[in-house]
């Protein structure tokens, strides 16, 4: 008999969750730089199970922003379209980050956002960045860091000015990190991030974008990382590894319990 | 009851309940249950505006049941709903804000199931801790997400089904009062009492108890009837005040029955419930002997009974694999009764159990916590508020006809897709839908208007075939059902508003545009244009569905009788039973002026001229009365028709007969019940039986039943809707021959209101062209457009009548049929393939 509550805990291991209806907006950007203007095409499909309402796009290049046409709603597989023109006027060429919102809502008209980014040359080819970041990723529910290595491939030093780019759902707290990094080392950097209205069990993109001059050029390295928000889990608002200690106490003494003689 | 239990085992219980509903505060939080907002989400936001009116309008007159003009051109309201837990919030109502009250007793139900169900183990005479396991055991099945349709869990409850949750609470509750009542000899008004607010919560959690009690007439019927006869009798006594009146309203209801797609085998085997389900299974072997297994067994085995031939017998079958569900959770709870002897500490398992079933529970729930929070924070706490109360407050002013609100998901947003329902609370105006569609005459009617005037529209009820937007139609639907302002919200329906002129744009309220339909004279009661017709026949539905759908005879009205007498004959000039041989025969031109003042429960009509017919728009019931006419005549589509007598007339709700009838039985019953300790002879108590072989065989013979009953169903006698599903699996896999056997069984056992008639019609047709026999297609096809000029399935018709054009070389005639799509179609994705296939023919033949 006693077996059988053995197979009752294998029982409770082994099941797993429901899905819920989701929105997934994949988004892709191109662009190109002609003479002075940067036209940007951003395209964005919704590869979930339920409309996405209100899909905007919002495209920024260095301060300025344009806010791209709102389309109502997006169905399942339809596809999203936005173009946009910036005219530039950078002193050096090189390669410069863009970034990209993609903004929308769910049925009960919740707002979320989600973040693309990359470079595009600026009268110039296009270039290989001198330096690789590697950003881990992290989960929390209100406040967590995120690492992020820096590596200096070149010969000499660069002075990097990086900061982090997240959704609005998330804030983050640090002002950009001017920094050198020496020849062919690596430096680390804490970015710490708020949970300001993702809800549980999202996930985000987030990228810390660094930027430095060498050689009269213009350098951006874009690090891509991932942020996940998941609740911490309570009952009756204690925590469940409180609880799980407490369970697994009982269990022990109803066990220990078993093996006592009757006086 | 209570002496089994040491009281250290029942302090034990009362802690672990206190965790339960604790935990279920949890989710359900307090400050959302006690904040004084208007609920929403689902269905339930729609049921409130009937909340308000029973407190407000129903019984300050004494009355439960009465007419509720808001929506559906008026409806007889808790005719074919159940009053109790709208009773409850309307008590409590009265002592608390409504507000608060309504979202108290929605959740009622959802806490009320783990003390039921503790309860009816210890009636079922499990010793602790089965009894608390029992209770814990719930929780599984109340966070069930995998279904928010099939009743009992807490995402069915947050989708509006309240009502029938408090059913299924209280009929656990009463599997265990009546097993021990009825092996024991008492607790039979008890008993009777429960029956009675089983059925005044649901009708299937009633059935469920009628289930029940067909264990005990197996299992030994002589010395079980007497006591269900008293049981089920005094019940129905006791209901009778209700359920007569509803099952003399049944003819004046809407069909809703069909069977349930479960699309995967873990939608009735949900992860969440597998372990509890597998311990069922141990329990059923270890405890194979205790009669009570025998009891459960054949509740479940009644279940599955039950959901095969449930859409045969006229009841949706899917609500009663909740009941299987539930049960095959809750038997698990016994399988440890066997093994407390053996173990020490015992006091532990209940905490141990809980913490294991909570953790478990939680980490399994995803979105029930974000529903409950949309529901509960109410319409007022919504980011659109602004929006749907600027519209409720124009709507307010804006005029005395009804209103419509385009169907769209959009509307989500402002909390419901059916938020629309609620403008009899907040805007204090009668509009078309609404939550009791099946209690109303006139939804099909409704969402065939719905499905002209909407770019998404939902068409609910599956018996009927729907139209495709086509606003100049649903114009003269409008004026039909004295519609007066429309609430437009899809881009769609927007852009092509101004293509009709007798639409007016009033206001733009966010998002939403308010028209006003210049050409419709804010009037319910007209008179005729035309002489009415007499017509005979059995089926009024589907005579009056194909009367609403063509255009030809909008103005002659059909007056419905099965046979004609002598008076009929001198009134109707045309007595006929053909649509067909309808004749449009116009009244000479008077100058008549009709005033009417429509109230809650009463019409007054003022006529300047004495025996010309007046259409009344509202719904048609038995129970209304007039003064100052003859009678009451039941007029196309639902509506209502007299013939003045005099220059005012009077129309009247009353209760009718079946409801005079009922409530003296009600008295009766109550009368037998307070006499029942001289009448009732207590039995004496029996020892508890092992389950013999007699059960077994009983069980046996169910299981053959169950087996039967699927054979039959599936192989011999399928129904319309499963022969249509396998007809297009058929189709889809391009058997043509096969299918078209198929759809014509479906067309010749169909009416023709059908909606599986009109898509089998067309794929009919469709399975030729397929087959590139295309003077077949045609044919058939145009006979489908000649029948079903303005349905769902028309322009796909054209469009496969233009490409069997192609086919036969008559280009020119497909060139026509394709401007055709686009012009009176254009919204749909057939015009876009239209555009398609006129670029292609005249790239290919310039001539064209």
């Amino acid at each position: 008999m006693k077996k059988l509550f053995l197979l009752l805990l294998i029982l409770f291991l082994g099941a797993y969750s429901a899905a819920a209806s989701y929105i997934s907006l994949q988004t892709s950007v191109t662009s190109r730089v002609v003479k002075n203007t940067l036209k940007v095409s951003v395209s964005a499909i919704n590869k979930g199970d339920e409309p996405a309402h209100n899909v905007q796009a919002e495209i920024r290049v260095k301060e300025k922003t344009i806010p791209a046409k709102k389309l109502a709603q997006l169905g399942v597989n339809q596809v999203y379209r936005a173009q946009a023109s910036f005219n530039l006027s950078h002193k050096k060429p090189g390669e410069y980050p863009l970034i990209v919102t993609m903004h929308y809502a769910d049925a009960n008209l919740y707002p979320f956002s989600a973040l693309t980014s990359q470079t595009f040359s600026y009268k110039t080819d296009a270039l290989v960045s001198e330096i690789f970041g590697s950003m881990q990723s992290t989960t929390f529910w209100k406040k967590g860091k995120v690492k992020l290595t820096l590596k200096n491939m070149s010969r000499s030093e660069v002075k990097a000015s990086t900061y982090l780019v997240v959704p609005r759902e998330l804030t983050v707290a640090e002002k950009p990190f001017e920094l050198s990094i020496p020849s062919k080392s690596a430096r680390d950097l804490n970015f710490e991030i708020e949970n300001f209205s993702a809800l549980h069990g999202s996930s985000y993109q987030v990228f810390a974008i660094s930027e430095y001059e060498k050689n009269g050029v213009y350098q951006t390295s874009i690090s891509p990382g991932t942020v996940k928000i998941i609740k911490t889990r309570e009952i009756f608002g204690i925590n469940y590894t409180v609880i799980i200690v407490v369970l697994l106490l009982m269990v022990l003494i109803f066990v220990a319990a078993q093996f006592l003689k009757k006086k | 009851m209570l002496k089994i239990f040491p009281r250290k085992n029942l302090i034990i219980d009362l802690v672990i309940l206190v965790f339960i509903a604790i935990f279920l505060l949890g989710y359900f939080q307090p400050k959302l249950l006690l904040m004084q907002t208007t609920i929403n989400g689902g269905d339930t936001g729609s049921h409130y505006p009937c909340a308000d009116y029973l407190k407000e309008v129903l019984l300050p007159q004494a009355k439960i049941m009465g007419w509720m003009q808001g929506n559906y051109a008026g409806f007889p309201l808790f005719y074919h709903y159940f009053p109790l837990p709208f009773l409850l919030v309307a008590g409590l109502g009265y002592l608390i804000s409504l507000e608060v009250s309504f979202k108290l007793i929605t959740v009622l139900g959802v806490f009320m199931l783990p003390f039921c169900v503790y309860f009816a183990f210890r009636f079922l005479k499990y010793e602790f801790p089965i009894p608390i396991f029992g209770a814990v055991f719930t929780l599984s099945f109340l966070f069930n997400q995998g279904n928010s349709m099939w009743g009992g869990n807490i995402p069915s409850t947050l989708a509006g089904e309240f009502c029938y949750s408090l059913g299924f609470a209280l009929v656990f509750l009463f599997m265990g009062t009546l097993y021990r009542g009825i092996t024991e000899g008492k607790y039979l008004v008890l008993n009777a009492l429960l029956i009675f607010l089983i059925g005044f919560s649901h009708a299937y959690t009633l059935i469920f108890s009628l289930l029940l009690g067909s264990f005990f007439v197996f299992d030994n019927f002589k010395k079980n009837f007497k006591y269900l006869f008293g049981v089920y009798g005094l019940g129905f006594l006791f209901l009778c005040f209700w359920l007569l009146p509803v099952l003399g309203n049944l003819p004046y209801t809407t069909s809703f029955v069909f069977r349930w797609t479960i699309r995967s085998i873990l939608e009735v085997f949900p992860a969440v419930l597998i372990p509890f389900m597998a311990l069922s299974l141990f329990a059923f072997f270890v405890n194979r002997k205790d009669k009570r297994t025998v009891y459960f067994i054949y509740a479940v085995i009644a279940c599955i009974f039950v959901y095969l031939i449930g859409p045969r017998i006229g009841v949706l079958d899917i609500r009663f694999v909740a009941f299987f569900q539930m049960l095959l959770v809750l038997f698990g709870a016994t399988l440890f009764e066997g093994l407390m002897k053996e173990l020490k500490f015992t006091f532990l398992l209940p905490f141990i159990l809980f913490f294991v079933v909570a953790i478990w529970v939680d980490v399994n729930t995803t979105y029930i916590r974000g529903w409950i929070n949309w529901n509960y924070s109410g319409y007022e706490m919504k980011e659109t508020w602004n929006v749907f109360h600027g519209i409720n407050q124009y709507l307010k002013h804006s005029g005395e006809g009804r209103v419509e609100w385009e169907h769209t998901p959009l509307d989500e947003s402002l909390g419901s897709i059916r938020t629309s329902e609620t403008l009899p609370y907040f805007a204090r105006r009668q509009t078309l839908e609404g939550i009791h569609m099946l209690g109303a005459i006139s939804a099909p009617f409704v969402f065939y208007i719905e499905s002209e005037t909407s770019y998404q529209s939902c068409n609910p009820i599956p018996d009927y075939f729907y139209s495709t937007l086509d606003l100049g139609r649903g114009i003269d639907h409008f004026k039909l059902f004295n519609v007066s302002d429309f609430v437009v919200r899809s881009p769609q329906v927007k852009g092509i508003m101004k293509n009709y002129p007798e639409f007016k744009l009033e206001k733009s309220v966010g998002e939403y545009q308010i028209y006003r339909l210049l050409t419709n004279k804010d009037e319910y009661v007209t008179p005729l244009a035309n002489q009415p017709v007499l017509f005979l026949t059995d089926d009024w539905r589907d005579v009056s569905y194909e009367w609403f759908a063509k255009e030809q005879l909008k103005d002659t009205f059909l007056v419905f009788a099965r046979q004609a007498d002598q008076e009929d004959r001198g009134i109707f000039k045309q007595i006929v039973s053909d649509l067909d041989d309808v004749k449009t025969v116009p009244y000479p031109k008077k100058n008549l002026k009709v005033k009417s003042l429509i109230r809650d429960e009463s019409i007054e009509i003022e006529t300047s001229e004495i025996g010309h017919p007046l259409l009344i728009k509202v719904s048609y019931h038995p129970n209304w009365r007039v003064e100052g006419a003859d009678k009451i005549y039941f007029v196309s589509p639902c509506f209502m028709l007299v013939f003045p007598e005099k220059h005012r007339i009077r129309l009247s709700f009353e209760p009718g007969l079946p409801s005079m009838v009922g409530r003296l039985l009600t008295l009766l019953g109550v009368f037998l019940a307070i006499l029942s300790p001289f009448w009732l002879k207590q039995r004496p108590t029996l020892p508890e039986s092992e389950a013999g072989a007699k059960k077994w065989i009983i069980l046996f013979i169910l299981v053959v039943v169950v087996g039967f009953s699927f054979f039959a169903i599936n192989f011999i006698v399928p129904d319309a809707n499963s022969l249509l599903k396998k007809g297009r699996l058929d189709f889809e896999r391009g058997n043509y021959a096969l299918a078209r056997e198929k759809f014509a069984d479906v067309i010749r056992m169909s009416k023709k209101s059908s909606g599986p008639r009109c898509e089998a019609r067309v794929f009919y047709a469709t399975g030729f062209v397929r087959e590139n026999r295309f003077a077949e297609g045609k044919g058939e096809l145009r006979k489908f457009i000649e029948e079903y000029p303005n349905s769902f399935w028309t322009p796909q018709a054209y469009f496969d009548l233009a490409y069997c054009e192609v086919g036969l070389g008559n280009l020119k005639s497909a060139v026509r049929i394709y401007q055709k799509i686009v012009h009176a179609f254009p919204l749909t994705t057939w015009a876009k393939y239209s555009k398609d296939r006129l670029k292609d023919l005249k790239n290919k033949h310039e001539t064209l």
